[in-house]
């Protein structure tokens, strides 16, 4: 992760990036984007664990997709219905443990970002710059200030928050039931 | 039953093999567009590896490596003597990538065979 954060900021880079130089090329040198600014570098970091975390959400939506017969999508079809109907009315509602599976690990998982955040902040003025995540809070509380009961406090509120994050998920969700069989 | 279907079945292939179907052909494009960017970064460390240091900066928005050269590699192998980094303007240290291929092979062989023995 450390790396393709490092990989990712030299080619987010102000000038010697690719898509800057894209940029530069089609709308001249008024056009440039600088992504790791106090104000974007909070944008980038979400784009990087995008970018990261694509491929495995797409597998596991295709892994969902397999377990959907096909004879309801034939009866479907049978019945008079174009590909949106087919889309809106079997696909997204037999893949909704999936869904709720995916939506829940990223949500959790996007709290516990940190590493990538404590390295993109460093042309940004030092972890004190606009991307001060809550790990880099209780890292800095319990390293930097000795206040180890304090960070483990927020430490424990975080856990508290995701839980009741998770939770209001599963109950929105249905997620006990199914509707395939 | 199994008639039917096969008759409707064959009544909806016949359309899309004429004229362009508008809708596969976004969803291609997309994919295509998704794959160009998630292997975008694979394709800039291999352009960094193979370009000079001193045109990286010169030319960024290039997507080819730059006059492909095989120094850096020299350099990582340990066969560039001190005042040839200077030149290319690197950081005056000598590297051996053996040496620290050897140690992590090291320790990934003792961490797997005690994964299997214990």
């Amino acid at each position: 992760m450390l790396m393709v954060t490092i990989i990712w900021m030299s080619i987010l880079d102000y000038l010697t990036g690719p898509i800057n130089g894209l940029l530069k090329e089609f709308g001249g040198t008024s056009a440039i984007i600088s992504f790791l600014n106090t104000q974007n570098v909070v944008a980038s970091l979400a784009w990087i664990n995008i970018w990261r975390h694509a491929g495995y959400n797409t597998l596991l939506f295709f892994a969902g997709l397999q377990a959907i017969p096909n004879d309801y999508y034939e009866s479907a079809a049978l019945d008079g219905a174009n590909e949106w109907q087919l889309f809106r009315h079997i696909t997204l509602p037999l893949l909704r443990p999936v869904t709720v599976f995916v939506l829940i690990t990223s949500l959790i998982g996007s709290f516990q970002v940190f590493d990538s955040a404590m390295v993109i902040s460093t042309p940004a003025g030092g972890p004190g710059g606009a991307s001060r995540v809550i790990y880099w809070y209780i890292t800095s509380l319990a390293f930097n200030q000795f206040k180890m009961g304090y960070a483990a406090t927020v430490a424990v509120a975080l856990f508290v928050v995701s839980m009741l994050i998770a939770w209001v998920q599963l109950r929105w969700f249905r997620a006990d039931t199914s509707d395939i069989g | 039953m199994k008639t039917r279907a096969l008759s409707h079945s064959g009544q909806n292939e016949r359309p899309s093999k004429r004229r362009p179907n508008w809708g596969r052909i976004l969803a291609w494009s997309i994919l295509i567009l998704w794959i160009a960017i998630t292997l975008l970064p694979l394709w800039w460390v291999f352009r960094m590896a193979f370009s000079t240091t001193k045109d990286l900066l010169g030319n960024p928005s290039s997507l080819l490596p730059i006059h492909f050269t095989l120094d850096a590699f020299k350099r990582v192998f340990g066969l560039v003597d001190v005042n040839e980094i200077i030149i290319q303007g690197g950081n005056v240290q000598k590297l051996d990538f053996l040496l620290y291929f050897r140690n992590t092979f090291t320790v990934t062989t003792t961490i797997v065979f005690s994964g299997l023995v214990f």
